[in-house]
């Protein structure tokens, strides 16, 4: 049933671009890695059931991208897209609480409901290349790890060096 | 149309639909209760609407869907039948929507997506700015992901229900139809689309329990391999574009004509860099057009007239093109008629005049099949064609459709009943029924295909002259009622200066009454000529009263005044008849009394309900046909009436002296078919006499009846064994018995239409002999009763040879020599051969 679900809502939205080997072979240590497709992972840890991240790749539009000035408007429209997006998923009051576009790095954090009524948490870095981006999002039932955690996960996986293709 | 289109085409008709149905819905009247309608009319304005489009092949046909039947009055029982009906529908669609729908949709969604951005996107609309997009994309891949890891039952109800959720307003304005309409659409519909059994089984009365049953049936939980998934890995597999190399690829084929459905077949083709964007032609080119064909692996369909001119393949014409269309028997859902049938008799006990019924019947039915068509399948073909639209013509009167309550057709009728709301006034729905009637017929006439039937058609000036009276109808408040009334409406067959028009019985029963009372001074009239009753063309009935003799029946049964120019022709014919069968040749006065007292009586006949056609399919003999048809059923059928008219007794008013009349003459009627199924019986065990070790059994529809031997062709003993056996029975010529071999003497198998006509022509010729071998100088009707003269017939292409088989009997030399002369003089058409006389042993 996962997979049958899975692959069209995986494939409703994408994807197209190719990835290197190096973005399989990302690690975090003491999280268990899921190689979900060629351009998604996922990452668990038994002590933490709550808590998972996942970590995508895809390309973007560089003559169309985030900018300072439109930042709070763009961020909105963001947000009421995935409200839309989310209408046949299970999910709904998806709102980003915060957002910041600092060093080429779209940071949103926020929450929406799953199946009506447990909120999850997320907290989503989107680090972006020339053509591609890396997707790297906490999601968690609970509550989100540490700034201090977040950072050092980030610093293992190093997303502004992963080789895309 | 390509299955992403088709399926992106359905998802747009789908959102327009839930658009312009809320918009609607402020317009609706108060909702109308729909209480009768049938799912398959439902499902025919469903697929009116919504699936007219769709591919038959893909498209559920209503009657796959005819458990799905809704009505106000239904039974617990009928209620969980049809809970039942739609689960079975719902857990079929509910794997439909895992295995193809839901991938389909996925990428049409995706489709549209990228072509709203290709194409439609403006400032300020959602698409406009891209920004986050592909982010947004790939977090709710986690997003979704997690949820459905987490619990996927949860999930999929939760989907389910923002799915229905989404449905639901699209149902509740679905065209303003009442509650129990609307289950009935939800069923066609929603179970056909999204609607899983579990939210099915909320809003339909009993669900859970049907629920159960098909659980244990392993029906909703069946899951078959992921068609659509295929698609979808295909697509993976597909070389890797970026996104953006896509989309800019795309507005470069675009430029050319091409569609994103095109672009993406062709990408999925692995053909999308075989080349290069500068190189691409417009399509409006040939050279473009080839282009095309070679990239989407297509047959190239730029017409090359030299080499690829299409011969057209020759459409079949006339008659034959009017069979293909309508030849294919329109069915009512399985049990109407029987429920019809239990409704007449609990009817009979209202005195409310809340019930109307209407009755239309082809009143030339036998004409046609017996002098101009001369198969059943064209007559069937005619009826088809006048229900199909009568059926259509119906909806268009919503408020007929509200009243609904029962529907019968057999092979020459279509009935409907009517349940009156309190406050309605009957006549105006007597009117109703009467522009529908009138509309039919003028649809039927009018119909390109009839146009050209009727040119064909040899000119005439009998009932037969005018398809556009051949159907007649009735209405009253019974089902007997409004088949009086129909049958009344029989004096304006033919006649095109005078159409017929939809006869109300209540507007004829005074006139019915007197009809009765002159019926019968008719009869006193006739009773006092002795030498009628000497020359057994009257004869003494079992209950003592003098009415005509069965061969005197059956005289004015063959000989119809619409077959003659002027009544002196038509009694001179008369006359002659019983001058050769009675000895007697009448003068004109008496032979029109006697036929005006046959005619009376014969539109008096109660009308005949069937439960069930049984349809013979004559293409399934290999080992040839026996054919059975019960002689004389009409006559018995019509000295049973005329007897009973003998027994009225009252007086009073017109409706007790109706009742009484149709009662009686319904009663004798019914001991006719008593005796007819008795008959039946005679012939199975006759059959298996035969050959003990086939197992197949004998066919019946009404008074015909089809054995098609299934071990072995019959030989000449086992035919004159068949004909020795019926020989003993009490009236062995009832049995008019064909036997017709199911290949042509030169080896071909005859087709089933054919055999159809080959099967009446044997009868014709059996009736064209027993007509000419019964008389007072030649074999007496007493004698002739005693006898079956069966019909053995092997076919040629053009003719064949027919073979006479006699039994019952030890026949004089005059005898043989009659029924010889007889059976060679009736062998006339072309490639027609005398063969036999075999005499079966007595």
């Amino acid at each position: 049933m996962n997979i049958m679900f899975g692959i069209p809502f995986l494939l409703m939205f994408f994807s197209l671009s190719a990835f290197s080997a190096e973005f399989s072979s990302l690690q975090i240590q003491g999280w268990k890695k899921e190689e979900l497709s060629h351009d998604h992972l996922r990452f668990s840890k038994a002590s933490t059931p709550d808590l998972v991240i996942h970590i995508q790749v895809d390309s973007y539009d560089p003559q169309n991208h985030w900018k300072a000035e439109t930042l709070k408007d763009d961020v909105k429209k963001m947000e009421k897209m995935r409200n839309s997006m989310s209408f046949f998923m299970g999910m709904k009051d998806y709102t980003i609480n915060t957002f910041s576009f600092e060093h080429n790095v779209l940071d949103l954090e926020g929450s929406y409901l799953r199946m009506g009524n447990k909120k999850v948490q997320f907290k989503e870095l989107n680090f972006y290349q020339r053509e591609q981006f890396v997707q790297v999002k906490f999601l968690s039932d609970a509550a989100l790890p540490s700034k201090d955690e977040i950072k050092k996960i980030i610093s293992e996986v190093k997303p502004e060096k992963v080789e895309l293709d | 149309m390509k299955a992403n289109q088709r399926w992106l085409t359905y998802f747009l008709i789908f959102q327009l639909l839930t658009i312009s149905l809320a918009q609607a819905a402020a317009y609706c009247p108060a909702p109308k209760i729909h209480s009768g309608e049938t799912f398959t009319r439902l499902c025919k304005n469903v697929d009116d609407i919504i699936c007219k489009d769709v591919p038959d092949k893909i498209r559920r046909s209503c009657d796959e869907r005819e458990h799905t039947i809704v009505h106000s009055g239904m039974s617990a029982n009928e209620v969980y039948n049809f809970a039942k009906g739609c689960m079975k529908s719902a857990a079929t669609s509910f794997v439909e929507f895992f295995t193809v729908f839901l991938p389909d949709l996925c990428k049409a969604i995706w489709n549209l997506t990228k072509g709203t951005f290709e194409t439609l996107s403006k400032p300020g609309d959602f698409f406009s700015s891209l920004k986050g997009y592909y982010e947004s994309a790939r977090a709710m891949t986690a997003d979704v992901y997690e949820a459905v890891n987490r619990n996927p039952g949860q999930f999929f109800a939760d989907l389910w229900n923002k799915m229905t959720d989404a449905v639901g307003p699209l149902v509740a304005s679905y065209d303003c139809l009442s509650p129990q309409a609307k289950v009935d659409k939800i069923c066609g519909l929603v179970a056909e689309w999204v609607m899983p059994p579990a939210i099915l089984a909320k809003i339909i009365v009993r669900g859970s329990k049907a629920a159960k049953e098909l659980y244990e049936l392993k029906l909703i939980t069946k899951l078959g391999e992921a068609k659509g998934a295929k698609a979808i890995a295909d697509f993976e597999k597909a070389p890797k574009v970026s996104l953006r190399e896509y989309n800019s690829l795309f507005k470069q084929f675009k430029a050319k004509g091409y569609t994103l459905e095109d672009f993406r077949e062709i990408h999925l083709k692995g053909s999308l860099k075989s080349i290069k964007a500068e190189d691409l032609k417009p399509l409006t080119t040939a050279e473009g057009k080839k282009q095309y064909a070679r990239l989407l692996g297509k047959k190239e369909e730029v017409p090359s007239p030299a080499v690829k001119a299409k011969v057209p393949e020759k459409a079949p014409t006339g008659l034959e093109a009017f069979k293909t269309k309508y030849g294919k028997e329109f069915k009512l859902p399985e049990g109407s008629n029987r429920e019809y049938m239990a409704k007449i008799e609990t009817d009979l006990l209202r005195k409310d005049g809340k019930v109307l019924y209407f009755d239309v019947e082809n009143s030339v039915q036998k004409k046609l099949n017996d002098e101009i068509f001369k198969e059943k399948t064209a007559v069937d073909a005619l009826n088809n064609s006048f229900f199909v639209k009568f059926n259509e013509n119906l909806r268009d009167f919503p408020e007929l459709m509200e009243r609904l309550g029962g529907e019968y057709k057999d092979y020459k009728s279509y009935r409907i009943r009517l349940e009156l709301k309190p406050g309605d006034d009957p006549a105006r729905f007597e009117k109703m029924l009467a522009e529908l009637y009138k509309k039919t017929n003028k649809d039927f006439y009018a119909d390109p295909l009839m146009n050209q039937i009727r040119k064909d058609l040899p000119p005439r000036t009998d009932s037969l002259a005018d398809p556009a009276t051949w159907f007649l109808g009735g209405s009253g408040e019974n089902a007997l009622e409004a088949n009086m009334a129909a049958r009344s409406a029989r004096k304006n067959a033919g006649s095109t200066v005078n159409p017929p028009k939809l006869n109300k019985f209540k507007e004829h029963s005074g006139a019915l009454s007197k009809e009765i009372d002159s019926i019968e001074q008719t009869r006193k009239t006739l009773s006092t000529q002795k030498n009628l009753i000497e020359k057994r063309i009257l004869e003494t009935a079992d209950n003592g009263n003098i009415i005509p003799s069965k061969s005197m029946i059956g005289i004015l049964r063959k000989i119809k005044p619409g077959d003659f120019q002027t009544e002196k022709e038509f009694l001179t014919k008369i006359s002659s008849k019983t001058q050769e069968m009675f000895g007697e040749k009448l003068d004109n006065e008496t032979a029109r009394t006697l036929a005006g007292y046959f005619q009376k009586v014969d539109s008096l006949s109660p009308p005949l309900f069937s439960p069930e056609r049984v349809a013979i399919d004559l293409k399934e003999a290999r080992k040839g046909i026996v054919s059975i048809d019960f002689a004389g059923i009409g006559v018995d059928n019509i000295h049973e009436q005329m007897k009973a008219l003998t027994e009225v007794t009252s007086t009073g008013s017109v409706e007790k002296k109706l009742h009484e009349s149709f009662t009686k003459m319904q009663s004798g009627v019914n001991q006719v078919t008593r005796e007819m199924e008795e008959a039946k019986d005679v012939f199975r065990k006759a059959i298996s006499s035969v050959d003990n070790a086939d197992k197949k059994a004998p066919q019946f529809s009404g008074d015909d009846g089809i054995f098609m031997p299934g071990t072995r062709s019959w030989g000449d003993a086992d035919k004159a064994k068949l004909v020795q056996s019926l020989a003993t029975s009490a009236d062995p010529s009832k049995f008019r018995v064909t036997f017709v071999s199911s290949t042509y003497a030169e080896g071909k198998v005859i087709p089933a239409a054919e055999r159809s006509k080959r099967i009446v022509r044997a009868e014709t010729l059996e009736k064209d002999i027993r007509s000419k071998i019964i008389g007072i100088e030649k074999i007496s009707d007493a004698e002739a009763k005693k006898f079956i003269t069966a019909i053995d017939y092997v076919p040629a292409e053009k003719g064949g040879v027919f073979n006479l088989i006699l039994g019952g009997k030890e026949f004089t030399p005059e005898e043989i020599k009659t029924i010889e002369s007889a059976f060679k003089s009736s062998i006339k058409g072309e490639g027609e051969k005398f063969g036999k006389i075999i005499y079966s042993a007595h």
